[in-house]
């Protein structure tokens, strides 16, 4: 079973502005540009797997209250043994959060996760500026595991930040009449009609809204998470 | 009837026309309005074609002239020959003995470089067409403009394929009365040059002045006799009013309609204040569950909302392989929460629509399998029917699946259906527009098929806009969509606007069988600048009531309108003020940018 790895980011400054690229309603939330400092953190270099949640589960006996869809890709309290190592979705960013907050971490906030992404250049893609989508798993027919694609690793070394799985953020929104999370990275998949949202490979700097309902709405097949953990100077 | 007179000429007569031909010519030698000694119209080439690098006109051809007869019509051909180029073309002038005449072009290509070539086409008679000194013309692409230029009377949506509505040229004296109506009547709704042989859907863009005189359309003949151009020509006594009227009729004649009378979708027909739910904001979703009693609470300042469509799929769809289905059965409580948000509407009176997406299927989903999921989904929740999103057509067995399950189940567009058959069963459709400044307009449907509910809506419209949008239902006499939560941007309305809306419909409500009469017209002559008028009414009606817009920052004082008939008694019933009735007239003042409706009584006597 792939275990979680750690890479240490110093306290850095950066100017942080996001884009997206989504069908009407836009985006409430500030993208930027401003200046931001982040870290020092140790952020997980991949996405946390289903034998890593199947272990948080043993560890912590976490139970949500709403379990619609709720690791609906598990049979009997299990996943599949070839996806052990692949990335854990079907969850809710809640219980993302519960996960971390079990081993004394936190979700990346929306800065976190695109300087772990595109480092102090501020790449287009982890691995770089061009377009080489043979260094992550876009326009796939499944997801794979966590560590594929050593290839594509962000400046910082994190497994998959573009494709594989979209990613939840710390953040969620509140205007007072709707709350909405951002996703990062894009996924294997990418649905079929130009009004669908978005999936593929997303570039670093981009996110996508998704106006959060129920948890059981809100537990898709292709989003995931990873971890970071504030380090204390 | 048509004579020949002793010079040779061809004299084609009804009760509205006498048409002259001079067949030697190849002209039309005269065109009068018989209703009226003060209007006829002098000589013109029969047609003009570009072709071969070079303009020909009906004379250069050699001409033949034969006339026939049967019990309804009398019909004068011209056949007309260009040997040199191997181009023909048949003109008939057909007589309906009434008030009409069909002038028929047909133009036949022998193809003398063995393959087609481009031709254009000129027809004269349009360019010429007068009714005296100062007449008003109706263009057929822009029938009215306003101070801004824009066309008043909207057309139906335009792509590549698109309506069979196609407005008339009315040329008609300076009192609105006497004139001539030209319709171009044609089943084709494709609009792409090139792709059908009738062009008459061209000639209805022609939308001034400059572009009737200098209007050159590619034609597309073949190596047959085809319909090329039919010019419908008819002398008017009542200006573009009357004009309207007959290509609505002509229109009409053309589609089945009786969807429209079904009783078990009438209901439809009352709903006035129309709601669009999105169901990720709080307006209509709270504490997890739909909100029922919170959303309807906040209806009542509207006056209540009549139909919600519930929406909760757009634009989450596509993060993953769910599809609108599933997010039914993912929705919080699953489908039996949505059906108990149904039943509490149905138990206060309000109809519900479900939101139907009709690009999220798969590509291997046939129409069958799609139709079976749509039907499902009202089983299961008891809705009254399907916002069918984007469409413009549906096959008709989506229709057929709500049948079977029960009455009552109603189809509606996003925008109006364009092709003839699902225009017939879908039987109502907001009347969506982008602009932000959508007055002074009038959608060409609303009045053309009135049976056809279509409540105003333009989603994006900020405050001020959205007072804009009001007087656009009220000037269109039309039902209103509230939709404030836009996907995620919550764009309410003001109080003011709520009080506007909540008296329109009840003054709508109180006079539903005026405003959803058989017989409206739009932008009845005003002869009044910056002012518009739309009528309302029953053929045979006793009452009418006349919508005005006054499009100024000025105050119009002492207005006086005429009316088609006498006046026994006039009262304001949206708008403030008084209005008089002397004779035939009635007169009023009407504030800024103020809408004002008033309801007459016909004095049937006078």
């Amino acid at each position: 079973m792939l275990e979680q790895k750690t890479v240490r980011m110093e306290q850095a400054g950066y100017i942080y502005r996001c884009v997206h690229r989504i069908m009407e309603g836009d985006c409430q939330c500030e993208h930027g540009p401003l200046y931001c400092e982040v870290g020092p953190l140790e952020a997980d270099l991949y996405c946390v797997t289903n034998g890593m949640y199947l272990r948080f589960i043993n560890e912590s006996g976490y139970e949500p209250e709403d379990r619609v869809n709720y690791l609906k890709h598990w049979e009997n309290g299990r996943y599949a043994d070839e996806d052990e190592d692949k990335p854990v979705v079907n969850i809710s960013q809640n219980d993302a959060r519960a996960y971390a907050r079990f081993y004394g971490k936190r979700l990346p906030t929306e800065q976190e996760w695109q300087y772990l992404a595109a480092g102090p250049k501020h790449l287009k893609y982890p691995w770089g500026n061009g377009k080489d989508y043979s260094r992550c798993n876009v326009y796939g027919k499944h997801i794979e595991n966590a560590d594929s694609h050593p290839e594509g690793v962000s400046p910082f070394g994190l497994f998959n930040m573009c494709g594989n799985v979209w990613e939840f953020t710390d953040e969620i929104h509140d205007d007072g009449m709707h709350s909405f999370i951002t996703l990062r990275g894009g996924s294997f998949y990418t649905a079929g009609n130009y009004w669908h949202a978005e999936g593929g490979a997303i570039p670093n700097d981009s996110h996508l809204k998704v106006h959060v309902m129920s948890e059981g709405m809100d537990r898709f097949e292709t989003v995931g998470f990873r971890c970071v953990r504030e380090v204390l100077e | 009837m048509i004579r020949e007179d002793s010079n040779g000429l061809y004299i084609i007569e009804n009760k509205s026309l006498r048409i002259t031909l001079d067949p030697a010519a190849g002209k039309i030698a005269g065109l009068d309005n018989l209703y009226s000694s003060d209007i006829s119209n002098g000589g013109c080439e029969l047609f003009l074609l570009d072709m071969h690098g070079k303009i020909f006109c009906s004379s250069d051809f050699d001409l033949k002239t034969d006339i026939c007869s049967d019990e309804v019509f009398e019909m004068l051909t011209v056949n007309a020959s260009l040997e040199s180029e191997l181009v023909r073309v048949r003109i008939s002038l057909i007589n309906d003995k009434n008030d009409t005449v069909s002038i028929l072009y047909q133009v036949r290509d022998d193809y003398k470089y063995g393959v087609q070539t481009r031709m254009k086409m000129h027809l004269p008679l349009l360019e010429r067409l007068s009714a005296g000194p100062e007449c008003r013309k109706y263009y057929p692409g822009c029938a009215v403009r306003d101070r801004k230029g824009n066309s008043v009377l909207v057309p139906m949506r335009e792509s590549l394929y698109s309506s069979d509505i196609l407005m008339p040229l009315v040329v008609c004296d300076r009192e609105d009365r006497y004139g001539y109506s030209v319709e171009f009547p044609t089943l084709s709704d494709l609009n792409n040059v090139g792709a059908t042989q009738n062009i008459n859907k061209l000639l209805t863009y022609i939308g001034s002045e400059d572009a009737l005189e200098n209007h050159w359309v590619e034609i597309n003949p073949d190596s047959t006799f085809n319909d090329t151009a039919e010019l419908k020509i008819t002398g008017i006594k009542n200006g573009w009013a009357e004009a309207f009227r007959r290509v609505r009729s002509t229109w009409r004649q053309n589609y089945d309609l009786s969807e429209y009378e079904r009783e078990d979708l009438s209901w439809m027909k009352k709903c006035v204040v129309n709601h669009f739910a999105f169901l990720y904001g709080r307006e209509a979703f709270d504490g997890g569950k739909i909100d029922v009693d919170k959303l309807l609470s906040d209806g009542e300042a509207f006056g209540g909302y009549d139909s919600v469509t519930i929406w909760n799929q757009y634009p989450r769809l596509g993060i993953d392989s769910r599809n609108q289905w599933q997010f039914h059965d993912d929705f919080p409580g699953g489908r039996e929460a949505v059906r108990d948000a149904v039943s509490e509407m149905h138990k206060r009176g309000v109809y519900v629509f479900l939101p139907y997406i009709p690009w999220d299927q798969g590509i291997n989903v046939s129409a069958e399998a799609m139709s079976d999921e749509f039907a499902k989904l009202v089983i299961d929740t008891d809705a009254d029917g399907y916002q069918l999103d984007t469409l413009i057509e549906i096959p008709h067995i989506f229709r057929e699946k709500l049948d079977e399950i029960r009455e009552g189940l109603v189809l509606q567009t996003q925008h109006h259906p364009a092709k003839k058959r699902p225009t017939e069963f879908i039987t109502t459709s907001w009347d969506e527009f982008w602009r932000t400044d959508p007055m002074p307009e009038d959608d060409v449907f609303r009045f053309m098929c009135p049976e056809h509910i279509a409540p105003v809506i333009s989603r994006w419209l900020r405050t001020e806009d959205k007072t804009t949008l009001i007087k656009r239902a009220e000037f269109g006499a039309a039902p209103i969509v509230i939709w404030q939560d836009i996907f995620g941007r919550w764009m309410p309305y003001t109080d003011d606007q709520k009080r506007m809306i909540r008296r329109w419909k009840y003054v709508y409500l109180e006079n539903i069988d005026i405003y959803q009469g058989d017989d409206p017209v739009p932008l009845m002559p005003t002869f009044t600048q910056d002012l518009y008028c739309n009528s309302f009414g029953n053929s045979g009606g006793d009452s009418v009531i006349l919508s005005f817009f006054n499009d100024s920052d000025k105050r119009k004082e002492e207005v006086s309108f005429r009316t088609e008939t006498g006046v026994k008694d006039c009262s304001v019933i949206l708008g403030e003020g008084f209005c008089r009735a002397e004779g035939n007239n009635i007169s009023f003042d009407i504030g800024p940018f103020e809408v004002k409706h008033i309801l007459i009584s016909k004095d049937t006597e006078s």
